[in-house]
């Protein structure tokens, strides 16, 4: 077992920031050469003209997710160790729910805004801002809304998976998961044949 | 026939999903020792129920934990607590009896004659995840706390009622040495035994 690797060797913080960096700006790098600084690409999803977003985001997903389910059965990966943060289930659908207006409002989520202002757009640059006024509200109203984050309304599930919670093994909950990247895939490419060439008025 | 990339994506998929169904998951035993987290649960004092606490569930017949003894089967045979099964320390920590003996539902209160090998065993089963207790001050703690509670010296109400109360809990548990004599005698007790708090805090820890 030598997995996750800042666990095992021990990183201070950090080498575990400068690796995560590195990573980070492979991803941000991917995410450039997939369009995804384009504010106008990313908003087409939400009118089934190109489904990209979704394609790519699944696809990462599901090839971590295999990743880690075949490296836990080698005995490579101890996923006690990996973190996982807490499912706080009303928090999080409310969250959801705020970020995915926020996406279609603003046609960047959080990652993809700094993408975009890596290539200098305007609009990334206006999203960011927003981006910053929306945590320091939060951090203000913070005393208003803490029943909702962490107290009785949160919904506190604690450190789950999938798997934990029905209690079966991680690989079969990961199958039907690719199967279902599978049909999304093959849904989205019926819809963009469908939708994809109509203009927008 | 030629495969476009497509098709040969797919089918990859596929059979990844396929051998996924058969993969082993995590290791069950493998013990994972989260220092802050532990270390805030000791703080907190949550890792331990007392033996007053251990008294009420068992009278009021809770069934959302499970009472481990893990001294030898001798000693669990001359006495054990109500309730308890008898799994002696060095059978704890294996492999099959942990995934297979002990409810990893349920609370796990877990003692032996003191303290130091019921907290052995409690880090061990806390890394493994399980929702694990010290009976405070052991078996021993339980025979002095629960079994022989303490004549209070002082005669409030209060203390008489807290007596009464722990009398019926000894007299439940079949206590050999139950003090009959009278609060209001205001005499010295008979045994030298300390109230139930002052014990409380010296059963504490290791």
């Amino acid at each position: 077992m030598f997995a996750p690797l800042s666990v095992y060797f021990n990183w201070s913080n950090g080498i575990d920031l400068l690796v995560s960096f590195i990573i980070g700006i492979g991803f941000g790098f991917a995410l450039e050469q997939g369009g995804f600084g384009n504010s106008r690409k990313l908003a087409m999803q939400f009118y089934f003209r190109d489904l990209t977003v979704l394609k790519v985001m699944f696809s990462a997903m599901v090839t971590a997710m295999t990743g880690i389910v075949f490296f836990t059965a080698f005995g490579w990966l101890d996923t006690n160790s990996m973190f996982i943060p807490q499912t706080f289930i009303w928090a999080q659908i409310l969250g959801c729910a705020i970020m995915g207006v926020g996406f279609a409002i603003g046609g960047y989520c959080p990652g993809t805004s700094f993408v975009g202002l890596s290539t200098l757009k305007m609009d990334a640059l206006f999203f960011i801002i927003g981006l910053f006024i929306g945590v320091f509200l939060f951090g203000e109203m913070f005393p208003i809304l803490e029943e909702l984050y962490h107290g009785k309304y949160s919904g506190n599930m604690g450190r789950i998976t999938l798997y934990e919670f029905l209690g079966v093994r991680p690989g079969i909950i990961a199958a039907i998961i690719l199967i279902m990247a599978i049909g999304a895939f093959w849904g989205s490419e019926k819809i963009e044949e469908k939708f994809g060439n109509q203009i927008i008025q | 026939m030629k495969l476009e990339n497509k098709q040969i994506a797919v089918y990859t998929a596929i059979l990844l999903a396929i051998i996924m169904l058969f993969l082993p998951g995590p290791d069950p035993s493998k013990v994972n020792l989260d220092l802050q987290l532990m270390a805030q649960i000791i703080g907190n004092k949550e890792d331990h129920v007392t033996p007053g606490e251990l008294s009420q569930w068992i009278i009021a017949g809770n069934n959302d934990y499970q009472l481990i003894d893990i001294r030898s089967k001798d000693e669990y045979d001359k006495g054990h607590i109500e309730g308890a099964i008898n799994i002696p320390i060095e059978n704890l920590l294996h492999k099959n009896v942990i995934t297979d003996e002990l409810n990893h539902d349920k609370k796990i209160v877990i003692y032996s004659n003191g303290s130091s090998h019921a907290s052995q065993a409690w880090v061990v089963l806390k890394g493994l995840g399980l929702d694990c207790y010290i009976l405070e001050g052991g078996y021993n703690g339980w025979n002095a706390a629960v079994l022989n509670p303490a004549v209070p010296s002082a005669t409030t109400d209060d203390e008489i009622l807290l007596y009464a109360k722990q009398k019926a809990v000894a007299e439940y548990f079949g206590g050999s040495n139950i003090q009959v004599q009278k609060p209001a005698n205001n005499a010295a007790p008979v045994a030298p035994q300390k109230p139930q708090g002052v014990k409380k805090k010296k059963m504490q820890g290791c």
